[in-house]
C-alpha cells in the first residue's frame, strides 16, 4: 500500500521531527509514502479570510495531484487534514461551490473529481495497520511512561469517519499497546489557540496554560500529539505560559509517531528526538535506556 | 463578552447583509437557528469577544451590518469546530465565520485580519508557508518589537534544526498567481 503523502509546510520546517519519524514508522510497517510532486501550502484557516473560494482552490490543486497520482492522501497535520476535507466535502456536497471550484480550477488545467480519501496518519496506523499488527512490532515497551494523548481540535471535527467528534480514543488505545501508562485527559481536543498565539496572546497563553495545567495535575510526563501547529504551540510556548502565571511547567510535547518509533526500537536519530525544544533526552533514558 | 448590545434602529438595518452571507457554502441555514447559545457556551473565546458567536448570529440575521463588521467575534474564531458539531440544529458556524472574515477583511482591520494579509502573500509569493517572511511581515505592519520577542525562541529553533533560512518554493508558482487572479475575477461578480 502506498499513499500520495502531503507533508505540509510545518513537516518541512518547523515539525521536521515529524515528518522524519513519520517516513521512519511507516518504513517500518511496509506503508509507501510518495511525496505529492510539488504540493503548495494547504492555505490552512489563514486564506478564507482573504478569499472564501481561493480557500477552496488551493488545497484543491494538491488533491488533484494526488489524484493524478492515483494514490489516497497521507496527511500528518491536523489543520491540513480539515483544509484538505473541507474543501472536498464542499466539493461534492455543493453544486453551486462546486461549479465554481471547477471553473477556477480550469485556469491551471487542472481537473479534481473526489475519487480519492483523505486520511490522517493516525487513523492508517490504528484502523488500517491495526492495533494487534502494531503490538507485534513492538521491541522496547514503554512500560510506566505517563503519558496525556492531545488530539488538538481540527483532528476529530467536525467530522470523519474514525474519531468521536469530542472524546477520541485512537491514540489512547495505540500509546496503550506501546505499553505507556495512558491517563485521563479532560482537555484532549480542547482548542490551543495556536492560531491566535502571535496576534491575541493574552487568549491564547490562557488556553495553553489549561492545557499544560491539567497535564500536570495528572501527572503526566509527557503530552503526545498528531499535529505540528498543537505541538509547537505547547512545545515553544511552555516559557511564555510559566512567566505569565508564575508556573513551573516542564513537560515534554511528543509526535506519537516518535513514542512508536522508540517503542519499535527505531534509532533515535530517525525519530528526531533531538529536535522537540522541551527536551525528551531524560525521558527516553528512564524508559528505553536510549541516550540521544 | 465585552459589548453591550447596540440599539438597533430599523433604517439602518440591510437584509442584503443576511442574504450575503447565507450565499456562501456551509452558511445557507442560519435560519435554522433557536438562540440556544450552545455555541457560546461551547466556544474557548466568548469571554474575549465584543460579541458572542450566538449574538453575532443574530445579528447578522437581523442585517446589522455596521456592527457585524465591526465585531471581533469572527476574528477570534480559531475554528476548533466546537460549535458546529454541538449546534442542535447543524448550523456550522465556523463556515459562518470564514465567511464574515471573508466579507469583513477589506473593512476591518484586527491583528488577526492583517495577520491573514500577511499569510496570503506569503502564499503568493512562495506556495509554501515561510515563517520568517511571515514574522517579519506582520511585525513590519504591526509592532516590530515582536521580532525581538520572538528572538530567543528564534535562536532555539534555528539550533534545533527546525527553521528553514530560505523559504521553500512551489515550482509551478504560476499556477497559484494564475488561481489566485481567477478567484479574483469570480468573486468580484458576487
Ligand atoms: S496547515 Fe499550515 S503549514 Fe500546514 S500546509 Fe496548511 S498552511 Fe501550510
Ligand atoms: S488545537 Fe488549535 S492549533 Fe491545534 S489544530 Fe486545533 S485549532 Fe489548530
Ligand atoms: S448552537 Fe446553533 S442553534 Fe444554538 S444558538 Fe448557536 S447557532 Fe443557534
Ligand atoms: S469554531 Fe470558532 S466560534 Fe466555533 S467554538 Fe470554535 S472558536 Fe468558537
Amino acid at each position: 500500500m502506498t499513499y500520495a503523502y502531503y507533508p505540509g509546510c510545518s513537516l518541512h520546517a518547523t515539525a521536521r521531527e515529524y515528518d522524519e519519524s513519520t517516513r521512519a514508522v511507516f518504513e517500518n510497517l511496509g506503508i509507501g509514502l510518495r511525496e505529492i510532486e510539488d504540493w503548495n501550502c494547504c492555505g490552512a484557516t489563514a486564506l478564507p479570510s482573504t478569499s472564501y473560494l481561493f480557500s477552496l482552490v488551493v488545497p484543491t490543486r494538491n488533491l488533484a495531484l494526488a489524484e493524478e497520482q492515483g494514490q489516497d492522501v497521507a496527511v500528518a497535520c491536523n489543520s491540513c487534514f480539515v483544509t484538505l476535507r473541507r474543501a472536498k466535502s464542499v466539493y461534492e456536497d455543493n453544486p453551486v461551490w462546486r461549479a465554481k471550484i471547477k471553473e477556477a480550477m480550469g485556469v491551471i488545467g487542472k481537473d479534481f473529481e473526489a475519487r480519492i480519501q483523505i486520511k490522517h496518519i493516525l487513523d492508517i496506523v490504528v484502523n488500517d495497520v491495526g492495533l494487534e499488527t502494531i503490538a507485534a512490532t513492538v521491541r522496547n515497551p514503554l512500560h510506566g511512561l505517563k503519558v496525556v494523548p492531545y488530539y488538538g481540535c481540527q483532528i476529530a471535527r467536525p467530522k470523519n469517519e474514525f474519531a468521536h467528534p469530542e472524546l477520541p480514543t485512537e491514540m489512547d488505545r495505540l500509546l496503550d499497546v506501546l505499553g505507556a501508562e495512558v491517563l485521563r485527559y479532560d482537555h484532549k481536543t480542547k482548542c490551543c489557540g495556536g492560531a491566535l498565539m502571535t496576534t491575541k496572546p493574552e487568549a491564547a497563553l490562557e488556553l495553553e496554560r489549561d492545557l499544560l495545567g491539567e497535564a500536570a495535575e495528572r501527572g503526566a510526563e509527557a503530552i503526545a500529539v498528531s499535529c505540528p501547529l498543537c505541538q509547537f504551540n505547547l512545545d515553544a510556548y511552555q516559557d511564555k505560559v510559566n512567566k505569565r502565571f508564575q508556573t513551573n511547567y516542564n513537560i515534554p510535547v511528543i509526535y506519537f509517531t516518535q513514542l512508536l518509533g522508540v517503542a519499535q526500537g527505531i534509532s533515535p536519530k530517525k525519530l528526531g528526538l533531538k529536535r522537540n525544544l522541551v527536551s525528551i533526552k531524560g525521558l527516553m533514558q528512564k524508559y528505553v535506556g536510549e541516550v540521544i | 463578552m465585552t459589548g453591550e448590545l447596540p440599539v438597533i434602529q430599523e433604517a439602518s438595518l440591510d437584509p442584503d447583509f443576511k442574504r450575503l452571507v447565507e450565499s456562501f457554502s456551509g452558511a445557507q441555514n442560519i435560519n435554522a437557528c433557536i438562540q440556544c447559545g450552545t455555541c457560546s457556551g461551547s466556544c474557548s473565546f466568548s469571554e474575549s469577544m465584543k460579541h458572542t458567536p450566538r449574538r453575532l448570529l443574530e445579528m447578522v440575521r437581523a442585517g446589522m451590518r455596521e456592527e457585524v463588521l465591526n465585531s471581533d467575534t469572527y476574528w477570534y474564531c480559531t475554528s476548533c469546530y466546537y460549535c458546529t458539531v454541538r449546534c442542535p440544529r447543524g448550523i456550522n458556524l465556523t463556515e459562518v465565520m470564514y465567511a464574515l472574515k471573508h466579507v469583513a477583511i477589506a473593512v476591518n482591520k484586527d491583528k488577526n485580519a492583517v495577520f491573514y494579509d500577511c499569510f496570503n502573500s506569503v502564499l503568493q509569493s512562495y506556495g509554501r508557508l515561510y515563517e520568517n517572511g511571515l514574522l517579519l511581515k506582520l511585525a513590519l505592519k504591526t509592532d516590530p518589537l515582536m521580532l525581538v520577542a520572538y528572538g530567543p525562541l528564534g535562536v532555539k529553533m534555528f539550533l534545533k534544526g527546525k527553521l528553514n533560512i530560505l523559504p521553500s518554493r512551489v515550482r509551478a508558482l504560476s499556477d497559484i498567481r494564475q488561481l489566485y487572479d481567477k478567484v479574483g475575477e469570480m468573486e468580484e461578480k458576487i
